[in-house]
């Protein structure tokens, strides 16, 4: 129906909105292990799946690698309850355990069947075998199954997010208030599970067990850095995924290397652009705003000792004297100072500094602020 | 156990909005509450108090349904809890909220509209106007589009009280709302306290500032996992009471009289 290439990019983008979604709620609750659990979990429903099925995007392996993620988070929440091992300790534990049976089962499937199937697809997904199954109705090819199959998960996605919003939204602010009137925690749990679980599953021919975690978290996380509202979170980590997608494509398809290993590199460089760079929450914004504030706080150090202490020497031997009990070099008050003079809150009069109105309305304004309620 | 109602046939013509009966909770096999056994009057301010880990929280939290008793049996207006989840609104402890969560203050206080709406319905425009008389009460309104994780921490006080407002509920339970806020907060959440008051709604507040009970509240309830009294907050206040609840020296309470003799002095 389309070229192979578009066909190709269309399915990886699908497929990382359709991770990106429970992607979302999951950075939001800090369920951030959650997506690791279910992915490694998925791993034995797919390798029992392709006992019966030889091709990853079969809604077989989607079936019983859901229904094992489903059990790993399962397990991973009942054990956490029953013990006081960490989730994240426990889920290592249970995800690593269901994984090897998993490897096992498809390394005896590789080496009785060994023309017909690669195991690495497993472990490292590749896009470009997605245009090998090909859904027909009526001998007519209609696409690929991969496509219909993440598109389908998507849309369930999608509508899930529509119908509990509201659920998602309180549950992540406030489960107490949420258990108040009557919304269920495990209900909201149940659901998100079963999203992500869907999603993992869904995923595995494009990213690859080892790869699907990053795929789901990383647009979310990186989403984060630009936003603090959950409606636009949600959509941006969709946009996010998309670029990563369409870069990691470009790259890779010409140069014959891994897209699922180029896409998720070049999450891994969004993620790291965001916490750098990101306008308002990245960390040299953030540095920059706080040696600017630190700048403001030794302008009003200087304002508060002019207002209540009575100093009563020269401009330099004032300076001087500052420099000294501040244990402050001598050219940073001065240049505070100066500045202070600039700015209208300090005044020199017949060689001698005092504090001006404006500068004591300034000082008496930000102490009001300063207490330790604030 | 203490019990100073006015008399037992006034009690009985106040419609009783919360009773428990033989409540207990346990955690991992240990009683955070044990055989709790009361009745709250309707549009009464009630002070809860007791020591930390007294099971204060544990309470107010199986009141408001959050938790389910190991025994017994809460009612709400004479019928079971689960029953009625518009009639009460709960404010949790401000520990207990997720303030990193990507919403501003509008949407947060627009959640306590959520208990009337079916899945997937969304807010119509009288809950949202409902959210600006809430926060405009909480003197709130200014920082509406305010992320949630920039409020101070008396501001998050507000924003839980105001959420519970746009619930319009007939009981309020709030976990420790004055703690750590500052004076402006701690003056808006009193005044709102009574005016929940004279609008017949019934409160019930954790509370730990011994000096301020006599003020704010009509009655008190004295817990250490144990109930040791409920009644009038003078009545209740007493040094055997505080001593029998805290296992302190009755000087607290030598203040407290102080202070409610003279607050009494200036009413007259």
């Amino acid at each position: 129906m389309f070229s192979m290439e578009f066909e190709i990019v269309i399915v990886i983008i699908l497929s990382a909105i359709t991770c990106s979604i429970p992607g979302a709620f999951l950075v939001m609750r800090k369920n951030y292990y959650a997506a690791d659990t279910a992915n490694r979990s998925a791993m034995l429903g797919i390798a029992i799946a392709l006992i019966f099925s030889s091709f990853l995007s079969s809604p077989l392996v989607i079936v019983l690698g859901s229904l094992t993620a489903i059990l790993g988070m399962y397990l991973v929440k009942k054990i956490k309850g029953l013990t006081h091992f960490r989730a994240k300790g426990i889920s290592i534990i249970v995800s690593s355990t269901l994984l090897c049976f998993g490897i096992l089962i498809a390394s005896n499937i590789s080496l009785n069947n060994s023309a017909e199937f690669d195991l690495s697809i497993i472990y490292l997904g590749d896009t470009a075998f997605t245009s090998f199954n090909r859904l027909r109705i009526a001998g007519i090819d209609i696409g690929s199954y991969a496509f219909y199959s993440i598109l389908i998960i998507m849309i369930i996605n999608i509508i899930i997010v529509m119908v509990y919003y509201k659920e998602f939204k309180i549950d992540g602010v406030d489960k107490y208030y949420a258990a108040s009137i009557e919304m269920k925690e495990e209900t909201i749990d149940f659901i998100l599970v079963i999203m992500t679980a869907l999603s993992v599953s869904v995923s595995f021919q494009t990213a690859g067990i080892f790869m699907t975690s990053a795929f789901i978290l990383g647009p979310a996380a990186a989403a984060l850095f630009y936003t603090k509202r959950l409606s636009t979170l949600a959509i941006v980590s969709v946009f996010l995924s998309s670029i990563a997608c369409l870069v990691g494509f470009s790259i890779a398809w010409p140069a014959e290397v891994s897209i699922s290993g180029a896409i998720v590199s070049f999450i891994g460089i969004l993620f790291i652009l965001s916490v750098l760079f990101a306008p308002e929450e990245g960390i040299i914004k953030k540095y920059f705003d706080y040696l600017a504030e630190q700048k403001k706080l030794d302008e009003y150090i200087i304002l508060d000792i002019l207002n209540t202490q009575s100093i009563d020497t020269s401009s330099s031997a004032l300076i001087e004297r500052l420099a000294k009990s501040l244990n402050w070099k001598f050219l940073r008050v001065s240049y505070l100072v100066n500045k202070l003079k600039a700015d209208k809150m300090l005044e020199e009069v017949n060689g001698y500094i005092y504090l001006t109105l404006e500068g004591k309305y300034e000082i008496d304004k930000f102490m009001k602020t300063q207490n330790c309620f604030h | 156990m203490i019990r100073t109602y006015s008399s037992k046939e006034h009690i009985e013509q106040l419609n009783v909005a919360v009773k428990c009966e033989n409540v207990t909770v346990e955690y991992k096999g240990r009683p955070n509450l044990l055989n709790i056994n009361m009745e709250v009057p309707s549009g009464v301010l009630l002070a809860v108090l007791g020591p930390n880990n007294s099971g204060k929280t544990t309470l107010l939290k199986t009141i408001a349904g959050v938790e389910k008793p190991t025994a017994g049996n809460i009612y709400i207006y004479s019928r079971p809890t689960h029953a009625l989840k518009n009639d009460v609104a709960y404010v949790p402890e401000r520990n207990h909220v997720n303030w990193d969560f990507p919403i501003n203050l509008f949407d947060l206080v627009l959640m306590g509209s959520y208990n009337r709406l079916r899945r997937a319905e969304q807010p119509h425009k009288k809950d949202k106007i409902a959210v600006k008389e809430a926060l405009e009460r909480m003197g709130l309104e200014k920082l509406a589009k305010k992320s949630i994780c920039d409020l101070s921490r008396g501001e998050k006080h507000r924003a839980l009280i105001a959420r519970a407002l746009v619930q319009d509920a007939r009981i309020y339970i709030m976990d420790d709302p004055m703690v750590a806020a500052d004076e402006e907060s701690i003056n808006i959440i009193v005044e709102v306290l009574q005016e929940l008051r004279a609008k017949k709604k019934t409160v019930i507040v954790s509370h730990h500032d011994f000096v301020t009970i006599p003020r704010y509240f009509d009655m008190v309830a004295l817990l250490n996992v144990k109930l040791l009294g409920i009644g009038k907050t003078e009545d209740i206040l007493t040094e055997e009471n505080f001593e029998k609840t805290y296992g302190m020296s009755a000087g607290i309470i030598k203040n407290i009289r102080l202070y409610m003799d003279e607050s009494h002095d200036r009413t007259k």
